[in-house]
């Protein structure tokens, strides 16, 4: 029968509430031990799905599997899973051991088997030592390892995250983030993980649904939704895109040329496809598709800002007559040669932009 | 903070409490005072007062009106505690309100009214029995009136929106996330509601206990007309003694035998629940 090979299938989901839909018909398989993000920002219906497949909310549409069982109509208490939240949502009354005990008294697993199991997930979060603890005498990263103990001693078929790091602090969060990615490969748990955060997406996923008013717009790997953008919204989501007004010269069956802003970039032929040659498109570029150039060939324009990060700095560049846009540059020289006011010429960068219809 | 805003907005409390603490030193007064039979004015200065507290007759209407407020306080949580569950956790904002129009609206009735609407029901002649007799269940009207049992039903009234609101306050404190975690782990509703709500929820329980506790204590009205005599508690007895017989001294001893014994009971309650609060302490 069908959905047996995958950890997760959702077969065109959707989710009214009154007149407005939170979710069009979502299409989405997971493979087991897959790591998928369900990447958008806030309304773009990554909440809704994720209490769908919890089962928090019920489907108006399609139909869920988990580990290939039929689940739409099964309570939350069946479908066997872990859940993170972003409150992390620990009994405050119950000591950490309890906490993370939880599920297993609800399983109704002997008092043996309980608490090796709970030391167990405790030693894998390294909180050996706090299972005496109340919650509140943990710190948030602590607190964080505690929740997921919890939801993964009770081995489930589908570990759902939402938000988690949104509560941390930067360092505490990188640190988290790949304690969880370690735990997580280590495990082979299959993880649906839902974020506004793409960065975050980026660094842990193994695909990214990104998400825009109700409709998962793209579901590909990092590098996939990152470089071969299939929507104008996900281009200008992923990164820190500019748009430059561009025509559309030619193309072949694999890339297109455009001339913008007096460059030519050489871009994926896909997203135009349809579009007659001399059409006005949009060109999204990020910092690494230009390039600082010598001499008087190129884009020329002004530096308005100047983001400096170290080894490298980010100029915000105005030019004349298309706008403005961002631009990469080496830390040191930057410093010495593009302040703010500073005159800058700019060519076509190594890394290959993204076109897409003018909209 | 405006110093002189605070001294302002504190004056008119300061003085009602003022103005309380002078009553509460006349009742004191009068409470060591002799009572001349026959005359207002009492005589000089006695402990016999606090003595005569002691006979069975006195002594046993003390007894009672604790095992009748902790009675009400208790059924009053049992019926509360649905009601502000349901308040809380209802999605319809006029389910909601509803919930809370009903169970606040015997606040706003006068004691008087709603003790005689309860006669209406309880009598003899009254809703429950005649409903009761039509039935067939019963073949004679059952006694409502005049007994604890009618009582304790028309103090639970009165008590309820006192316990719905405080519960419903500490209900609605609980993260409803914690309860989601539960479900997610794999808990039924029922087991969710024992080890998480319930839990949870206590701080509440304990405190809507004490005040419904402390709230039927001061009841008048109610054992008045629908214990008819028969059911007394202190303050029937402090207007008995004070109205008909005119002993003013030994009402006002009865009095503050009572407030001591209502502080006396909270704090014993305070203590006895003390670890029920700190289940659900976060």
């Amino acid at each position: 029968m069908s959905g047996t090979e995958d950890a997760l299938r959702l077969d065109g989901v959707g989710k009214q509430f009154g007149t407005f839909t939170a979710l069009h018909e979502a299409w989405l398989r997971v493979r087991p031990g897959e790591f998928v993000t369900l990447l958008g920002p806030s309304g773009c219906g990554k909440t809704t799905l994720l209490n769908l497949i919890a089962g928090f909310l019920e489907a108006d549409a399609g139909e869920i599997f988990i580990g290939g069982k039929l689940v739409t109509q099964t309570p939350v208490w069946e479908r066997d899973i872990g859940i993170v939240f972003q409150s992390y949502a620990l009994f405050p009354h119950m000591d950490v051991a309890r906490n993370v005990g939880y599920g297993l008294r609800a399983r109704g697993v002997s008092r043996a088997e309980e608490a090796a199991r709970v030391a167990e997930a405790l030693a894998m979060v390294r909180l050996s030592s706090m299972a005496g603890r109340r919650p509140r005498q943990l710190s948030g990263g602590q607190q964080q390892r505690v929740a997921l103990a919890r939801a993964l001693v009770i081995r489930p078929s589908l570990l759902l995250l939402d938000e988690p790091f949104s509560a941390l602090d930067r360092n505490l969060r990188m640190e988290m983030q790949f304690e969880l990615k370690e735990i997580q490969q280590k495990l082979g748990v299959t993880t649906i993980f839902v974020t506004h955060d793409q960065a975050e997406a980026m660094s842990m996923s193994d695909r990214i649904a990104v998400m825009s008013e109700g409709r998962i717009l793209q579901l590909d790997t990092p590098e996939g939704v990152y470089r071969r953008p299939a929507h104008r919204f996900v281009a200008g989501f992923i990164g820190d895109a500019t748009v430059l007004r561009g025509r559309l010269k030619g193309m072949d069956g694999v890339s297109a040329g455009v001339e913008a802003g007096g460059l030519t970039f050489s871009v994926p032929a896909a997203p135009l496809e349809g579009t007659a040659p001399g059409a006005e498109v949009d060109v999204f570029l990020r910092p690494e598709h230009l390039q600082p150039a010598e001499g008087e060939a190129g884009l020329a324009g002004t530096v308005v800002s100047r983001a400096y990060l170290g080894d490298r700095a980010e100029l915000l560049v105005q030019t004349e007559g298309a706008g403005r846009v961002m631009l990469r540059v080496p830390g040191l020289a930057a410093l010495e040669r593009w302040p703010a006011g500073a005159p800058i010429r700019m060519a076509v960068g190594s890394a290959e932009p993204v076109a897409f219809p003018a909209g | 903070m405006q110093r002189p805003f605070l001294r302002l907005f504190v004056t008119p409390a300061a003085l009602v409490a003022a103005g309380f603490l002078l009553a509460m030193a006349a009742i004191l007064q009068y409470a060591v005072l002799a009572h001349i039979p026959g005359e207002l004015t009492p005589g000089g200065f006695t402990l016999r007062n606090f003595q005569e507290m002691l006979k069975p007759l006195y002594a046993g209407v003390f007894f009672d009106t604790v095992r009748l407020c902790f009675l009400t306080a208790v059924l009053a949580l049992l019926a509360g505690y649905p009601l502000a569950l349901a308040m809380v956790r209802a999605r319809n904002p006029y389910i909601k309100s509803a919930i809370l129009i009903i169970s606040v609206t015997p606040l706003f009735l006068g004691e008087v009214v709603r003790t005689y609407a309860w006669l209406i029901v309880l009598g003899n002649q009254g809703f429950i029995n005649g409903f009761l007799l039509w039935l067939g269940i019963i073949d004679r009207p059952l006694t409502l009136m005049f007994s604890t049992g009618g009582v304790v039903m028309g103090l639970v009234h009165v008590t309820l929106p006192v316990v719905v609101i405080m519960l419903s306050a500490a209900i609605s404190h609980i993260d409803r996330d914690l309860e989601k975690a539960a479900v997610a782990l794999g808990a039924r509703p029922l087991r969710v509601f024992l080890t998480v709500t319930l839990p949870l929820s206590m701080p509440g329980i304990v405190a809507a206990l004490t005040t419904g506790f402390a709230w039927t204590f001061s009841a008048f009205a109610t054992p008045q007309i629908i214990g008819g005599g028969r059911v007394n508690m202190v303050s029937n007895l402090v207007y008995s003694l004070g109205f008909s017989s005119f002993n003013f001294p030994f009402a006002a001893a009865l009095s503050i035998a009572g407030l001591l014994l209502t502080a006396l009971s909270l704090a014993l309650f305070k203590l006895l629940l003390r670890p029920l609060e700190r289940m659900g302490a976060k």
